[in-house]
């Protein structure tokens, strides 16, 4: 079932619909949650807020161009404003906006098959060294595989804007893969 | 194959939807066509390359949720989201409506529909209302606020079946069986008194007199007077409740012993037809105590005292919040 057709169920009132929903989407909207806060209550409640709201309001609910996108935008609004509210109580801290931990590495195997020990730290070292939006910017584009459409709707920025973001750090990755590996790669990949 | 991949280099590649379709070998007809252009354009080898590389390169350090973890949220979610009942187009002939505005500014509006053969039969409470309904043997259903049963009265006396939604308290004339279908399961009996239950994710019978037979996929009870059953992660828990105080919300009293304040604002919502706004960490914590209909302060009163909460009135709306002065 496409998910535009899984969309009109759920608006038509099936309650299957927000199940399927719910167990195509979970594993991922945890895991992008989890980057925003490490409380796992905080997460799941705001997880399940989500849903719930969705249902209630299934009948108002805008068809979304991507299901996903429509989604993490949810969670992640959500997750923001819960923090915002825990900080508020706890210190004058700003919250959210810049928020996003996580440690992005570069793939092992491709590491040992194309890079020097000494290439591997410091692309490493360069990759920690990312802002948060970077980090976000890229984990949207290659882990969870949206498009800049879909980029801009989650994180709120422009169309120019998300896509500066991920070249930025590309260009740095670019620079300090560049000259050891490729035509090695290459031959690699020409005969797989 | 569109010639603007003639002026990309590898960063623009790496970017590109079409060009990562192929690196994740989604799509087999993209990869044909790829590789031809590929052939055709040798000097495009080493972006390609560089692309494929920096697309794939990257690993994200996380930790996937246990599918139990998973498992329990959508459990909390589907508990939170009562599936409505799909009404059927109703074929009546005509209905009579008897309103009647009670002096505590409740008011209860009675709907009898007077069918014709192999007529169904639509009586619903609204929310901030409760009503009674006489059943066409002379069997009796107090039907709770935002509650709604749908029967053949047609067929009534040779199959006494309703469907329920929400909450009903029946008093069964002898006579055969007499089966209540919920959305989570059914019950059946002879002659008796008994309340159904199924607001709110719900599914809880208490037998009052007589005998009454429970089931719920394939799990079955037979209750006893003054015996109960709820159905709990998919089985029937079965338990002992008061008879005297049982079902109160009859007399407009809501009692509640360890129960998250969630069921306790859902039902305010429905008797008083408001909408209660407040945070999760305070939907579930446990309430012990009641509230009456006869007014929505001190009922708003009753449950937010003693939890150290406070509300707030905006017109339909009313937020509840943790009380000034603590926390």
């Amino acid at each position: 079932m496409t998910e535009e057709q899984l969309w009109r169920q759920l608006k038509a009132g099936q309650k299957s619909a927000l199940e399927q929903l719910y167990r195509s989407h979970a594993e991922a909207l945890l895991l992008y949650g989890h980057k925003f806060s490490a409380d796992t209550q905080l997460v799941e409640d705001a997880v399940q807020d989500l849903f719930l709201e969705l249902w209630q309001n299934r009948e108002k609910a805008a068809q979304a161009s991507s299901v996903r996108a429509y989604l993490l935008v949810a969670l992640r609004r959500r997750i923001i404003r819960r923090m915002e509210r825990q900080l508020r109580r706890e210190s004058t801290e700003e919250a959210g906006e810049n928020l996003f931990e996580v440690e992005i590495s570069i793939d092992e195997q491709i590491a040992a098959r194309e890079l020097s020990a000494e290439r591997r730290v410091q692309l490493n070292h360069a990759l920690r060294e990312l802002s948060n939006r970077q980090k976000e910017a890229l984990y949207l584009k290659y882990q969870l595989n949206l498009n800049y459409e879909d980029i801009c709707a989650v994180m709120d920025i422009n169309y120019q804007s998300a896509r500066n973001l991920v070249a930025s750090a590309l260009k740095r990755l670019k620079e300090l893969m560049a000259g050891s590996w490729w035509p090695l790669f290459f031959i690699f990949s020409a005969f797989k | 194959m569109n010639d603007r991949y003639l002026t990309y280099d590898a960063i623009n590649l790496a970017q590109d939807e079409e060009f990562l379709r192929w690196v994740r070998e989604e799509d087999n007809a993209q990869a044909t066509e790829w590789e031809a252009w590929l052939a055709a354009h040798p000097e495009k080898a080493e972006p390609v390359a560089e692309a494929r590389l920096l697309a794939r390169a990257l690993r994200f350090r996380e930790e996937k949720p246990a599918p139990e973890q998973i498992e329990a949220l959508w459990a909390r979610i589907h508990a939170a989201t009562p599936a409505r009942e799909n009404r059927r187009p109703l074929r009546v002939v005509r209905w009579v409506s008897i309103a009647a505005a009670a002096a505590i500014a409740l008011l209860l509006a009675f709907f009898f529909l007077f069918p014709g053969p192999g007529e169904t039969v639509q009586v619903r409470a609204q929310r901030g209302e409760t009503l009674e309904h006489a059943l066409p043997d002379g069997s009796r259903v107090q039907l709770n606020a935002g509650s709604s049963l749908t029967y053949d009265a047609a067929q009534w006396t040779d199959n006494r079946r309703l469907r329920l939604s929400g909450e009903a308290f029946f008093e069964v004339e002898k006579g055969n069986r007499f089966v209540v279908e919920t959305e989570r399961g059914s019950v059946e009996v002879l002659g008796t008194s008994f309340n159904v239950n199924t607001h709110d994710g719900q599914f809880r019978v208490e037998c009052y007199s007589g005998r009454v037979g429970v089931s719920s996929g394939p799990a079955e009870e037979v209750l006893e007077p003054g015996q109960s059953v709820a159905l709990m992660d998919g089985s029937l828990k079965k338990a002992r409740f008061d008879t005297l105080s049982g079902a109160s919300w009859r007399q407009g009293r809501f009692e509640y012993e360890d129960k998250p304040l969630a069921l306790v604002f859902a039902e305010l919502e429905r008797q008083f037809d408001i909408s209660i706004e407040a945070a999760d960490s305070i939907r579930q914590r446990r309430y012990t105590g009641f509230f009456e209909r006869n007014s929505l302060d001190s009922a708003l009163y009753l449950v937010c005292w003693p939890m150290q909460l406070e509300s707030t009135v905006k017109g339909q709306k009313i937020q509840i919040g943790p009380a000034e002065g603590t926390n």
